[in-house]
């Protein structure tokens, strides 16, 4: 019966949440049992949606993984938002340079080292302004998002602009990875594409970097106690600005979801917001692979599903449910993890 | 423990006569009646998952009384008191205070009705002052509906609760800038203001300097007299002699030796303690002194240090005695590098460690345990095995990629060796007991190759089992050729372990001398700076102390 009480207060939070997203509905004068429905259908009832649901879920748990990954440390990485269009924008620059005989996976891996390294060097940032000079890094990560974005739109609309086209130029054939279509071909038209392997692989490869390596011990001591690393000779500094780095490493990543995936090119505006939705999946994950990954594609499927009840409600609706989940999770478990913290310290 | 509650009363209530009949007298019209029997636990069970943390016990405090409440580490002390407090609810049995049945009573509950407890771990807002903490959730009000807290009433408060139970303090200081023994007060003060009449302290002397120990024994005993319940936790055997009516020994959740302390000698209360002989320690060399020097400190000057020389040999304990705060741990942090000196020379095994950084230091062989255990020492939310592993200083120790098995093996050969409990590798040392992850962290720094080890207050807070044990891994070290510089605010254990023993004061090292000489009298007048140094007698000491 462990399984069901570790599961009850999930359960709760479910319900929970439920109820009252199906309040909100009906207070926006739709019955909730359609909307419901009409939300499942769109996310799961059909190939095309389910797919949907997992390319939109693809970049969630990317930056799940890379808000927790920061977490461990103790180092609350708000700036996922900015990675994220660091790698993009390295992708877009990137993409379009690989010749287009190159082997797919080769060019693939080639632009993923640079949207990783944009993303990196932005986190790596942060890290350092929190560690050598004492800046806060919510708000170091914070106002790089800001700056980040400014300059997106600024390369997007001019420098990098492709032609007439509101976008930058198309990435070469040598570096794009292969839409599903190919296999399954009522996908056609879907986001989804061979970078969800990204989806499922990244968060369990982050955990086991924190729990396997001597370099993941140390940033977990640094998250334990900044003075034990102190005394133990460890150095603070570079502890935290590696871990920014491969936190931010791992939102850069994004970029090869949108640019080699999914459009083939970047233009503003993509892959916003997806930053901060990572922020409500890494408290949802809790630093679990799993749970991380399952989080993300329940909050890829409340967007999915928004878009289906457009036409009855607004899709805002279930953008709330997105809170509502985080509220009542929050308020559940995190009493259920206090209550069993107190019994280990008896 | 099968005697039932009434015959404890009773045989408590026969002895009780601490006061005259006009003090008495006069209480009546001042304070409300003291209650013969304010707070009792009758039959007690509390359980966590499979381990039995408090066993039937049975036991009440008594007004005008002190009992102390003895036992190992994980012994249920604090459990006990939690119970009694309210913080927790027993699985099975009664708790009584003042003639009713409380059983469950919430915390807050406890406090309204006078039950007031001194927690190990200090509750105050940092950023407060004095006066503010002691009255926070009782403010004096004034303005219309009470809508300003009065802040000179609250001084004035305060500053007459001090004088009166002898707890004097600036009530402007802000906590935070507050010495250890100074917030006591201030927690102490803050349970008087609540109108407490039954007190319970959980380890209140565990951080304490001697003198802060005995003005505190000070004020417990008047507050006794006064007619209050006291009943405080120690591992100090003396304080627990010097101040207690009544002795309780906790061991494994039972109650297994309970009477008053004139009935008792200590040395029954040991063996009750660990539950068989107390093991003892003795400093015996093995093996002769060395005369290589293994830490010279040449004229360091940090924050927090004027000036400090000295010379540690190989195979040498240096005990350094001293009031709290008078530069040690200044100097240990400026030996690990992890404080900047501003002048003088560091140098470990002859060479210049002065701008090395604390790693190089550490691979160079230098072993650091501080006194601040939970956050500097360890990191309490990883296992045992990680702890160790952390304390690696070699790369080619363990390569990028951990291996669990050597991580396990490598945790339970220090379990194994240093009998720490519970005997799970993966156990966050957040849920081992102070004595266990004390064991931890001296495990860590002298399963290393080492030459010189920093060790700060190695028993605080842990019991006398544990306690000898860590004494005894110290001393095989020694025997072996490690240098120990030591701090302990405990005088006995600082002569038990020290070859030399220096005196600190006032960021200073103001005498140094034989351990045979480091009596009370030629250590106390020199720790609280009555007696300026003996500049030529230290050096003739030094002298004396090599040869």
């Amino acid at each position: 019966m462990k399984w069901l009480d570790r599961l009850a207060p999930w359960l709760l939070a479910a319900s929970l949440s439920l109820a009252a997203v199906d309040v909100a509905i009906w207070l926006a004068g739709a019955s909730p049992w359609h909307v419901a429905k009409l939300a499942a259908a769109g996310a799961a009832g059909s190939a095309y949606g389910i797919a949907q649901t997992l390319a939109k879920a693809t970049p969630l748990a990317l930056t799940g993984a890379s808000v927790a990954f920061a977490l461990r440390a103790g180092l609350f990485n708000v700036g996922a938002e900015g990675q994220v269009a660091m790698g993009v924008l390295a992708a877009a620059l990137l993409g379009p340079k690989i010749p287009a005989g190159f082997p797919w996976p080769i060019g693939v891996l080639l632009v993923a080292c640079g949207s990783a390294a944009a993303g990196a060097l932005l986190g790596a940032f942060a890290g350092w302004l929190k560690a050598a000079r004492g800046a806060h890094e919510v708000l170091t990560t914070l106002m790089l998002n800001g700056l980040v974005a400014v300059l997106a739109t600024w390369l997007y609309g001019g420098p990098l602009r492709f032609g007439a086209q509101v976008h930058t130029a198309p990435v070469s054939r040598g570096a794009r990875i292969p839409s599903i279509e190919h296999v399954l071909p009522s996908l056609r038209g879907s986001a989804l594409s061979y970078a969800v392997v990204l989806a499922v692989v990244v968060p369990f490869a982050a955990r086991w970097y924190l729990d396997r390596t001597r370099g993941g011990l140390r940033i977990r001591a640094l998250g334990a106690s900044p003075q034990a690393t102190r005394a133990l000779g460890h150095s603070v500094l570079r502890t935290t600005v590696r871990t920014m780095a491969l936190s931010g490493a791992l939102s850069g990543l994004v970029g090869v979801h949108y640019v080699l995936g999914f459009k083939g090119y970047a233009e503003d505006g993509l892959g916003a917001g997806v930053g901060f939705a990572g922020i409500a999946v890494a408290m949802l994950g809790a630093g679990r692979p799993i749970a991380t990954i399952m989080a993300a594609v329940l909050f890829g499927a409340l967007a999915q599903g928004g878009l289906a009840v457009n036409a009855v409600v607004p899709s805002d609706t279930l953008l709330l449910a997105q809170s509502i989940v985080l509220v009542s999770v929050g308020a559940v478990v995190a009493r259920e993890l206090r209550a069993r913290s107190r019994e280990c310290a008896q | 423990m099968k005697a039932n509650l009434a015959a404890v009363v009773q045989a408590q209530s026969d002895v009780i006569c601490p006061h005259s009949f006009d003090q008495r007298f006069a209480r009546v019209f001042v304070y409300p009646r003291p209650s013969r029997m304010p707070l009792a636990l009758d039959r007690v069970h509390k359980r966590y998952g499979e381990a039995k943390v408090l066993d039937d016990v049975t036991l009440a405090l008594v007004p005008g009384r002190i009992r102390a409440l003895v036992g190992e580490n994980g012994a249920g002390k604090s459990t006990l008191v939690k119970v009694a407090c309210g913080l927790i609810a027993p699985d099975q049995g009664e708790v009584r205070y003042d003639r009713t049945t409380v059983t469950g009573w919430s915390a807050s509950e406890a406090t309204q009705r006078g039950v007031g407890v001194v927690h190990q771990h200090f509750t105050l807002v940092d950023t407060l002052s004095v006066a503010d903490n002691v009255v926070l959730g009782r403010e004096p009000r004034r303005g219309p509906l009470g809508l300003f807290v009065d802040r000179a009433a609250a001084r004035a408060r305060v500053a007459k609760l001090g004088k009166e139970f002898g707890l004097e303090i600036d009530p402007d200081r802000a906590a935070g800038d507050l010495a250890v023994g100074e917030r006591q007060r201030v927690e102490l003060l803050r349970v008087l203001d609540g109108g407490a009449r039954c007190v319970l302290l959980d380890e209140p002397t565990a951080v304490l300097s001697p003198q802060e120990i005995r003005s505190l024994l000070d004020v417990l005993r008047s507050l006794a007299r006064d007619g209050a319940a006291l009943m405080f936790i120690s591992h100090k055997l003396e304080e627990v002699f010097a101040i207690a009516d009544d002795i309780t020994v906790l061991r494994r959740g039972r109650i297994v030796l309970d009477a008053p302390t004139k009935e008792l000698d200590r040395d029954a209360v040991a063996r009750a303690v660990v539950g068989g002989d107390v093991p003892t320690v003795s400093a015996t060399r093995t093996s002769e002194r060395d005369e290589t020097v293994a830490l010279a400190l040449t004229d360091v000057v940090c924050e927090g240090l004027r000036s400090v020389s000295l010379e540690l040999r190989r195979g040498e304990v240096l005990g350094i005695a001293g009031v709290e705060g008078n530069g040690q741990r200044a100097l240990f942090e400026a030996i690990a590098g992890t404080r900047p000196v501003a002048s003088g020379r560091i140098a470990l095994a002859g060479s210049d460690a002065t701008r090395r950084s604390t790693l190089e230091r550490r691979r160079a062989g230098l072993g650091y345990v501080p006194e601040d255990r939970e956050q500097t020492g360890l990191c309490a939310a990883l296992s045992i095995a990680e702890n160790l592993a952390l304390g690696a200083t070699d790369v080619a120790e363990g390569d990028a990629v951990l291996s669990d098995e050597a991580l396990r093996a490598k945790a339970l050969a220090v379990i194994e060796r240093y009998d720490v409990r519970p005997q799970d590798p993966a156990a966050l040392v957040l849920t081992l007991s102070g004595g266990n992850a004390q064991k931890i962290l001296v495990a860590r720094e002298l399963e290393r190759s080492l030459s010189v080890l920093l060790l700060a207050q190695p028993t605080r807070g842990v019991d006398l089992g544990a306690a000898a044990a860590i004494r005894r891994r110290v001393l095989e070290a020694r025997d072996k050729g490690l240098a120990v510089l030591l701090v302990s605010s405990e005088l006995d254990e600082l002569r038990t372990l020290s070859d030399r023993v220096a005196v600190m004061f006032n960021g200073r090292i103001v005498a140094t001398m034989p351990v045979e000489r480091a009596t009370d009298e030629a250590l106390g007048p020199l720790m609280i700076g009555a007696e300026t140094s003996r500049d030529s007698n230290t050096s003739a000491d030094n002298q004396e102390a090599r040869s």
